[in-house]
Parts: C-alpha cells; sequence; structure tokens
C-alpha cells in the first residue's frame, strides 16, 4: 500500500492515516464547485474586461487598458505610496490588534472583558462615516482635536493633520485593527499555555516568551492577518478618496475608483489595477500555504487537556489597563462622540459653543424614516444568513485545504480568497450580468434579498477562510484521529470534535462577517431597490445629499446597538467551547 | 447545538423570502405600499387636459397599467413627484427604484447589457444621458406637453427634455468671507489673496467644460491660462459634492469652486448654514427623463414623461417641492434673478473625455 492514498501522510518516518472522508470528500469537493461557481463569474469578467477594448472582450483584444492603467508618469508614485500606506497600515493594524488581544485573552488586565464588545466599534462604523469622522477630529483646520491643541499650546496651527501619509495610515490601520483583534484573541485562546509555561521555567521574561515561543506559535494567525490588511490597505477607497485626494498623495484603490467614476466607468482599467491586487492576493496564498505546509508545528489544540491560562504581569497590569483606557477613549470614544456631535446639530463646524441648538430632530427623523425601518430589518436578516453561510462553507474548505492531502486543495484556497480583489461595484456589476443573462434569468433571484446573500459570500469568504484557516492549523489531527478510531465518521468528526474546538475562531468570524455586511456598500448600492434596500444604502443616500446629521445619528445608533448584540453573543459563547481560568 | 442552527436558519429563510421584492424593482412614494390602481378615472377628463398624449396611448398606457421609473431624485423629491403623478392617473401606478445619477445608470447600463431592460423611464443628469443614447438605448418622443420648456433644454435629437435644473456656480462661508467681500465672477477666484483658501470638487471637468464652451468659445489656450492661474493658488481638491459642501461650511476653505448652488440654498433654508452663493454667472445643469427603446410600459412611460415637462403636471410639483423647475418663472425666489447662464445638457458630454484630460493636466496634475 503506497501513501498516496487520501489521508495518508508521512510524518517523521511513520506513515498515519487521517479519518477517511468518504462521502464527506464528495460532499467537499461539491464545496469546491461552489465556490468556483461563486467567484468565477465576477472575476472571470473583470479578467476579460481587463482584456477587452472599452472593457469588453466582444469588442476585441486589446492590451491598452494596462497601458492606461500603468503608463503614466505617476505609476511609480502610485506604487510607492500603495507600499508605504498599505505597509503602514497592515503593521498598525497588527500591532495594535494583536497587543489588544494579548492583553484581553493572556493577561490578568483588569475589565479586559468589558473591552471585547468595545473594540469592535471602529469596524461597526461605515468606512465613508469613520474617515469624516477622523477629519472632523484631526483635520489641521477644521479638526475638533486640532483646534482644541493649538488653543492649549497658542500655535496658530495644529502641528499634525490628518491630511498626510501617517494620517491615513492612522484613519485605515485603526479602522482594521478590530479585525486583527478578533482573529488573534480566537488564535490566543485555543493555545495551551504549556508551551509559554516551559519558556517561564526555563527563566525567559515575559517580553522574551512573547517574542521567541507565543508570536511564532501563532504564526499562521499572524499571517492570515497580515495578508488581509495588505490586500485591504491596497484595497479600500475611503480613506485614499477622502484623506488621500485633498493631501494629494494618490494611492491604487484611488485610482480604480476614479476608473470607475470616472466620465463613463472604465471596467478596463479598474481591472487592469485591480491585477495588481491579485498578484499580491497569489503571492501572499502561496506563500501562507508554505507556511502551514508543516502544520502540525503550529498546532496548539492537542488530545491533552489544558486550560488556557493568564500570566500575571504584576502591576504591568495597571499600565496595560492605561494602555485599554487609552484605546477605548481615545480611539473608539473620539469618533463616536464626534458623530454625537454632528448628529444632534444642524451642520458641523469645529466649535462646541453650536451645542445650543442641538436637538433630536436627526434622530427623530432618521427613526421615522421607512428607508431606516426596512434597511435595519434587511440588514440584520442579510448579516446573520450571510455570516452563517461563509462561516460553515469556508470553515469546510479550511478542513479540507489544512487537514487533507488532497490534491489542488490550494486552489480552493486561491478561490475563496480571491474575491477579495473584487471591488464591491464591479462585483454588483458582474452579478446584475449574470443573473439577467438568459441562462440564469429563470432563477427568481435578480431584485431579491438572494441577489444580496450570492453578493455577501463572494464579498466576504476571504474573511472567513483567513479566521478558519489559521483556527484549523492549530487543531492537531489526534484529536480526529480519535474520533476516526472510535468510530465516528467524517461528519460527526467534523460536528462533535472539530467545530466545538474552533469555536472561538467560528465565533470571531461570524461576528466579524455579520458587522461588515451590515457595512456593505459597493455592490449593494447596485443590488439593492426599494424593497431590498439595507441600512448602509440608507445610511448612503443620506450621506450624499447632505445629511450629515441623519448619517450621525443612524451611525450611532448603530453602534449602541451592534455593541449590544456583540456583547451578547460573546457572553452567550463563552458558555461553550474550552474553559478558561477566570 | 446543531438542531437549533438549523431551526433558526429555516426561519431566518422564509423571512428573507418573506422580504424580498419581485424580480422587478418595486416600491412606492413615502415607502407604504402602492395605492391600488383605480378604474374609475375617465377617459374624457384625462384626454381634456391640455398637451395630453393622444387618446390611443393614453388608453394602452391604462392597460400596461404601470411604469418603472429609475431616478435619481432624491427620495424626499421622488415621493411627492410619483404621488401628484398617480393622483394624475389612477391607472397608471409607478414603480420606484431610486439612486444616485452614476449608480442608477450603471444600473440601467448594465440590464440592457443582459438584454433584460427593466426601467420605462431613467430620470437623471444630462451628461450621464448621454451615454444610453450613444448605446443606442433611448427612444425618441416628444411630449407634447413640453411646450413652456425653453428649446435648448430639448437636446440629443427628441430624445431629451430638460425637466429640472442644477445649478454649478462658486460659493463661500459667511464667517470666513466678509460682506463685500466675496468673488463676484470666476476669475475673482484668481486672485492671490485667496491662495490656500479655495476648495475644488476633484473631478468637476464639466464645469470647466461648461466655461470653456460658454466663456471662452472653446478657446483652449484661454482654459488653460485660467486653469494653470487657478492651480498656482493651490485649491485643496475634496472628493464629492458633499464632502466638499460639508468641508467648506466646516471652515476647511474660504471660498467653493464649482459647487452645487441648488444643494446649498437647500441648506441654508434648512439648516441655516453660514454660505452664500453667487448668481452672477451660474451653470445651468438640465436634468431629464428619458424613456428606454425597449420599455416593457412605453406607452405609461411616455405618459409618465409627458406629464413630468408639462406645466401644470410635473414642473408644478417641482415648484411645490421647492426644485428648480425648467419652466421659467416657476421657480422659488432663491433661483430667481440669476445672472448670465450657461446651460449644459447631454450633447456637451462628448466633449467630457477631452476636458477630463485637461483638468487632469492642470489641477489634479495626473
Amino acid at each position: 500500500m503506497t501513501s498516496q492514498a487520501v489521508g495518508m501522510v508521512a510524518s517523521g518516518g511513520r506513515t498515519r492515516r487521517l479519518p477517511r472522508p468518504g462521502r464527506g470528500t464528495l460532499a467537499v469537493l461539491g464545496l469546491g464547485l461552489v465556490l468556483a461557481y461563486l467567484a468565477a463569474y465576477p472575476r472571470a469578467m473583470l479578467i476579460l474586461g481587463t482584456f477587452g477594448v472599452d472593457g469588453e472582450i466582444s469588442k476585441g483584444f486589446t492590451l491598452a487598458n494596462f497601458a492606461n492603467a500603468y503608463g503614466s508618469e505617476r505609476t511609480f508614485l502610485l506604487f510607492q505610496n500603495s507600499l508605504v500606506y498599505a505597509g503602514g497600515v497592515g503593521l498598525l493594524a497588527l500591532t495594535l490588534g494583536t497587543g489588544l488581544a494579548w492583553i484581553v485573552e493572556r493577561t490578568n488586565t483588569p475589565f479586559r472583558r468589558a473591552f471585547f464588545a468595545l473594540s469592535i466599534v471602529p469596524i461597526v462604523i461605515p468606512g465613508i462615516v469613520s474617515t469624516i469622522a477622523w477629519i472632523f477630529l484631526l483635520s489641521g483646520r477644521i479638526g475638533l482635536v486640532s483646534k482644541a491643541i493649538s488653543t492649549v499650546f497658542g500655535l496658530s496651527e495644529a502641528p499634525f493633520t490628518i491630511y498626510s501619509m501617517p494620517g491615513m495610515i492612522w484613519a485605515e490601520g485603526l479602522h482594521l485593527s478590530p479585525l486583527v483583534f478578533l482573529l488573534m484573541t480566537a488564535a490566543f485562546q485555543s493555545m495551551d499555555p504549556s508551551l509559554e509555561e516551559s519558556a517561564v521555567m526555563s527563566g525567559a521574561n515575559t517580553l522574551q516568551t512573547v517574542r521567541k515561543v507565543t508570536l511564532p506559535v501563532l504564526a499562521p494567525a499572524l499571517a492570515s492577518s497580515a495578508l488581509i490588511m495588505a490586500i485591504r490597505g491596497l484595497e479600500s477607497f475611503e480613506v485614499p478618496r477622502l484623506i488621500g485626494t485633498p493631501a494629494d498623495i494618490p494611492v491604487f484603490t484611488g485610482e480604480i475608483y476614479r476608473a470607475l467614476h470616472g466620465t463613463s466607468a472604465d471596467y478596463g482599467e479598474a481591472g487592469a489595477l485591480s491585477m495588481t491586487l491579485m498578484a499580491v492576493t497569489l503571492v501572499g496564498i502561496v506563500a501562507y500555504q508554505r507556511l502551514i505546509s508543516r502544520s502540525e508545528r503550529f498546532a496548539t489544540v492537542m488530545g491533552k487537556a489544558y486550560r488556557p491560562r493568564r500570566i500575571d504581569i504584576g502591576r504591568w497590569r495597571y499600565a496595560t489597563f492605561g494602555v485599554l483606557l487609552l484605546y477605548v477613549i481615545l480611539l473608539v470614544g473620539l469618533p463616536f462622540l464626534a458623530l454625537v456631535f454632528v448628529s444632534l446639530v444642524p451642520y458641523y463646524v469645529p466649535d462646541l459653543s453650536l451645542l445650543e441648538k442641538a436637538s433630536l430632530a436627526n434622530y427623530t427623523k432618521t427613526v421615522g424614516w421607512y428607508g431606516v425601518q426596512r434597511g435595519v430589518m434587511n440588514s440584520l436578516v442579510l448579516g446573520v444568513i450571510a455570516a452563517t453561510l461563509v462561516t460553515v462553507l469556508t470553515a469546510v474548505v479550511a478542513w479540507v485545504i489544512t487537514k487533507t492531502k488532497l490534491r489542488g486543495r490550494g486552489i480552493l484556497d486561491g478561490l475563496a480568497f480571491v474575491p477579495i480583489t473584487i471591488p464591491g461595484m464591479v462585483l454588483g456589476v458582474a452579478l446584475i450580468l449574470q443573473y439577467l443573462s438568459p441562462a440564469f434569468r429563470v432563477l427568481p433571484i435578480y431584485g431579491t434579498l438572494w441577489i444580496l446573500v450570492i453578493c455577501y459570500l463572494i464579498r466576504y469568504m476571504p474573511y472567513g477562510m483567513r479566521a478558519n484557516s489559521s483556527a484549523m492549523v492549530q487543531l492537531h489531527r489526534e484529536l480526529e484521529e480519535a474520533s476516526s478510531a472510535a468510530g465516528g465518521s467524517w461528519l460527526t468528526t467534523f460536528r462533535r470534535v472539530t467545530v466545538p474546538l474552533l469555536r472561538p475562531a467560528l465565533v470571531a468570524s461570524w461576528l466579524y462577517i455579520f458587522i461588515v455586511s451590515v457595512r456593505e456598500l459597493g455592490a449593494s448600492v447596485l443590488l439593492t431597490n426599494q424593497d431590498t434596500i439595507v441600512l448602509s444604502v440608507t445610511i448612503f443616500e443620506q450621506y450624499e445629499v447632505g445629511q450629515l446629521g441623519m448619517v450621525a445619528s443612524l451611525s450611532v445608533m448603530l453602534i449602541v446597538s451592534l455593541v449590544v448584540i456583540v456583547a451578547v453573543i460573546q457572553r452567550m459563547s463563552s458558555r461553550f467551547g474550552v474553559r478558561q481560568e477566570a | 447545538m446543531a438542531r437549533p442552527i438549523a431551526i433558526v436558519l429555516s426561519i431566518l429563510g422564509l423571512v428573507a423570502s418573506a422580504c424580498g421584492g419581485s424580480a422587478q424593482p418595486s416600491a412606492s412614494p413615502n415607502g407604504a405600499p402602492a395605492a391600488a390602481a383605480s378604474s374609475a378615472t375617465t377617459a374624457a377628463t384625462a384626454a381634456a387636459r391640455p398637451g395630453e398624449v393622444d387618446a390611443a396611448t393614453l388608453a394602452k398606457a391604462k392597460q400596461e397599467g404601470k411604469v418603472v421609473f429609475y431616478t435619481s431624485l432624491q427620495t424626499d423629491d421622488a415621493d411627492p413627484l410619483v404621488k401628484a403623478f398617480m393622483n394624475a392617473y389612477p391607472d397608471i401606478k409607478v414603480q420606484l427604484n431610486r439612486k444616485s445619477s452614476s449608480k442608477i445608470l450603471t444600473q440601467f447600463m448594465t440590464e440592457a447589457k443582459a438584454g433584460k431592460v427593466l426601467a420605462d423611464v431613467l430620470e437623471t443628469g444630462g451628461l450621464d444621458l448621454a451615454e444610453p443614447y450613444g448605446a443606442g438605448l433611448l427612444m425618441t418622443f416628444e411630449p407634447p406637453g413640453a411646450g413652456d420648456i425653453p428649446s435648448e433644454y430639448k437636446q440629443l435629437g427628441g430624445s431629451f427634455v430638460g425637466a429640472r435644473l442644477a445649478l454649478s456656480t462658486f460659493g463661500w462661508n459667511t464667517t470666513q468671507v466678509r460682506p463685500g467681500q466675496e468673488p463676484k465672477t470666476w476669475e475673482d477666484f484668481l486672485d492671490p489673496k485667496w491662495k490656500g483658501k479655495i476648495l475644488v470638487e476633484a473631478s468637476d471637468w464639466d464645469v470647466m467644460q461648461g466655461l470653456a464652451k460658454n466663456k471662452w468659445g472653446g478657446d483652449e489656450a484661454k482654459v488653460r491660462d485660467y486653469f494653470t492661474k487657478l492651480a498656482a493658488n493651490k485649491p485643496q481638491l475634496i472628493d464629492g459634492h458633499t464632502e466638499m459642501l460639508a468641508a467648506l461650511v466646516a471652515g476647511q476653505g474660504a471660498l467653493g469652486w464649482g459647487l452645487r448652488g441648488d444643494t446649498m440654498q437647500e441648506q441654508i433654508d434648512s439648516k441655516q448654514i453660514p454660505g452664500g452663493w453667487s448668481k452672477g454667472e451660474v451653470m445651468l445643469r438640465l436634468q431629464g427623463a428619458v424613456i428606454s427603446k425597449d420599455a416593457p410600459h412605453p406607452n405609461a412611460a411616455k405618459v409618465f414623461v409627458n406629464w413630468y415637462v408639462s406645466k401644470a403636471g410635473g414642473q408644478k410639483t417641482l415648484a411645490e417641492i421647492g426644485r428648480f423647475a425648467a419652466v421659467p418663472g416657476m421657480a422659488k425666489a432663491s433661483y430667481q434673478g440669476l445672472g448670465k447662464t450657461y446651460v449644459s445638457g447631454p450633447e456637451d458630454a462628448k466633449d467630457l473625455p477631452k476636458y477630463e484630460k485637461l483638468w487632469n493636466e492642470l489641477l489634479a496634475k495626473k
């Protein structure tokens, strides 16, 4: 018998048999086809359009779109700015998110539990609103904080402004740090502390332990986070548009936005630009696959029992408490308060005396508006469905990639992750073309909530993949082998062993996708109508007509509601899975 | 654990199905379910209105029973308009689909490209409507009720009639610009005293095009001269007119070049923002309604468009809700007394790529 049979793996000279999925394999392969179906059409449309005249391959083949996208004198500047921007965003988000996750999950810092729900506030706020809030805080001329600092120190102008590369990195990095926080808290929760205890017993201090044991073991989770941050830094457009344009700092995503919103939408040029994103994505996927190819190195959830333990950091816990407090006050509280201010006054000027005109008029109008009522209901339903479907689908796919030796499983990872490079508007256009085409028109999907479900599935698969993939790597094979040896089928093992142990990652993934699906705008704005309108489109409609007060009031209510929901879910999920020491 | 999840998912699936709309866009004014079509309207009453479509078209329109209306009008404006039409024609229900101009156009074009035209009427900016016209997607229809609309607002060989106007002009923050110091002309923006204090919307090359055509007779040298000097005054480019107006009101700059005068006026009226705008030299941007060549309900579409451009119909409603109706003399007082006006419509769209390039070269430095 050779070791080429499915499920056979060589390790240290011994051949071990993984649980043989059997019918499960067929089901998994079927899911792979589902992935291909979901992602292939929009991606194919974008690629073909890239090589087509006027963005349409039916009009002829051309490379002119690449020439337009990359042939200008600014191309080098664009690449340079984009690398600095994406790198800075990634570094800030990773550092902040990982550090906060370590404090909350690994130390005995007081009040850390309350921090969890508050930490997601930056991702709750829609990108446009969040960016505007930071402009209203840190703009050199009109920022509340800038004005306060200038006044206190007697300066003619604040020493910093949001309209700069550091300002852009700040706004975007902060916005993305909760995602890293969610991913890393899940990873920390699944980490056996005996590794760190061994290091401490060998004489390492806390810093050395973190540097030489904790972080290397969590490399897959860090790599997943880094990959998402890199793509997001290259792909998000609110900050480049609202801060980069006035600051004259062009980056890639600003150019993609310009291509799609110029005199007429240039899908060819947008596609050519997005090829860079795709190339970065594929390189990142390959690098990630190599990293986890010896996944047993990163397995932290073993067959033997363990309790994730907190490190007693002594008096340093007051310093870490201070870090959490600073984060909450400055980075969560300030934008929130800026939104509260804008929601209460008739228009924004950086002058608190305007509060004399404060009223609840914006709230009254917002609550009574049909679009809001309908949008809230639709967004909640869509968010729950999308988050659940994405989490389930990507958990299964992640299992295939990390736990089997099926040929071509790396392709599944690529298929599931590549949609992150498709701009939202392009995805919306692709779905309209697909589901109104003669082949698909018979399906009653267009014009209903189901086209949005499909859209969100495609859009958020990449995030689910990264969360679940890095979490799967932490599970040692012996757990599943034990189940198989006891007679459990693949489905039984997956359901009763794998999923419960993945609980932290699944909850983190579900929460993140639920929140960002409520915020999704680029494709939703094309696919919704008056009956299927969602909250993000409602907010955007009011924003477009200058009703910043209503936008702010809606955002405030959204933040408060989602924080409560997240806190409840967190409380409920803590009843299952691995128990932790208090 | 699995069973509760399955039950929850099933319930949500049922709720989602219930929440889903039909395969076509649907809505009603103020979000309430559409008023049931009444068959009570008498043919005699409908046909007796001046500027009405012919009786045969009207009869077919009633048989069709509905018109699918895609528009970039704000919801607060679209709802009363639709309601007024349905009061005038109770036999014809309106299905409203409202999005911003770029998005409604993208949706319309994409649906047509997919081979399934769902919209009967598309109403948005004239410059945007040049694209579907160029793609052969529009019907030629000269509404009999458009007699009061100025002839220069009728373009594209009968496919387009301007029904409402948007204003592109310049404005200022009244807390930063003393009375008497306001700019009076576009050339005042070249005064070095405003250096670093001017906000410009980042993609306003259509305003450049309008000035080039109407003010300088298309002389590129004059265009280059003006915008080179404007660029020397270090204007700050802001992406989006909403953002630009918010930044101007907040004090990010003192002057706003190319801002939307009608939007600013709305906010002055409703929120008393510290702003003012110039009436001296204004660009009138035509916004109009066109009919799809393959409209599912072509006759109802004709009735709707005809009503929209007629003085006693849609124009009256636009004026009542405070919008700038195209029929002269109907706009509210704030829009009266305009000085020089330049008209910008779909026939100007062909020059936009040239001016986009010039704009990027001189102002956006691309």
